[in-house]
């Protein structure tokens, strides 16, 4: 269960990992579809009004900031690097992600955080009911925890890919991660 | 089977082969023989060469062999190969 949930990249064949990836994307682009949500960045994510496309293309342009900044960070560790192997780590690590938009359902937190707006936190949580705050606190602390699992699967995606070892390896792969992130942000706001 | 010790359990130090005898005859040899590098290697490492001759040096069939993915057969040759550069070094 342990390999499954963290450490898939050891175990499983390209096929079944990237069959797994391509329809789980897919997947993930409806649901967000479906609950209003989209993924703005590596990670950020918002509670808005989309289309099936811009959603798809969204996933898209994730997956290929991930492969591309991690692929290079790869590549100056061991030079031996498979490019399906990085991209299969960007497919499977985002999956935990797809789960979020399932806390928006009937728009619960897209109404939550307008009703938050950009006010103090501290002070409108006192004016707040508790039907508004718990969806709020229980994304937050699940969201924290997808984000979790989600980096430790990038990581052991990397650290297969690249047979990387050591804190060289780990400072590289968290810059390329930063960047990865940035450049996803950037891309999406201006082509999506 | 018995696993051959490489290094000594007092200083951890490589061990040689002193002495070896016909197990028909009783004919014993003495001397100083140095171990080759491959029997140097940990069992699991000497297990994972010998597949890997038996698969022609396939690493895709290797993996399938091993229920593991393809890089991390490859991850673990090339730990070996490290591995037995330094015992060459050494």
């Amino acid at each position: 269960m342990k390999t499954l949930l963290f450490k898939p990249f050891e175990k499983y064949s390209e096929q079944k990992l990237l069959i797994t990836g391509v329809i789980a994307t897919l997947i993930g682009a409806l649901v967000a579809y479906v609950l209003n949500c989209r993924f703005v960045g590596v990670f950020q994510m918002i509670f808005d009004d989309n289309t099936i496309i811009q959603s798809l293309i969204d996933n898209i342009i994730i997956i290929c900031c991930l492969t591309i900044f991690l692929f290079i960070a790869a590549k100056l560790i061991y030079k031996k690097t498979r490019l399906i192997d990085i991209i299969l780590t960007a497919l499977i690590s985002f999956i935990p992600f797809y789960i979020l938009p399932f806390f928006n359902i009937n728009d619960t937190l897209m109404k939550s955080t307008k009703e938050l707006g950009g006010r103090f936190f501290p002070d409108v949580v006192t004016q707040m009911s508790l039907e508004t705050l718990l969806p709020l606190v229980g994304f937050s602390i699940f969201g924290l925890f997808v984000l979790i699992w989600c980096i430790a699967l990038l990581y052991n995606g990397f650290k297969t890919a690249a047979n990387a070892k050591g804190i060289k390896a780990m400072v590289i792969f968290g810059v390329a991660l930063i960047l990865a992130d940035i450049a996803s942000r950037y891309l999406i706001f201006y082509l999506n | 089977m018995k696993k051959l010790p490489v290094n000594c359990p007092s200083c951890e130090s490589p061990l040689v082969a002193s002495q070896l005898s016909c197990s028909e005859c009783e004919t014993v040899i003495s001397g100083s023989y140095s171990l080759p590098v491959l029997l140097q290697l940990s069992k699991e490492d000497q297990d994972f060469i010998f597949e890997f001759i038996l698969t022609s040096g396939s690493l895709k069939k290797m993996a399938a062999k091993m229920a593991k993915s393809y890089p991390t057969v490859r991850n673990k040759l090339d730990d070996i190969l490290e591995k037995i550069n330094a015992l060459k070094t050494n």
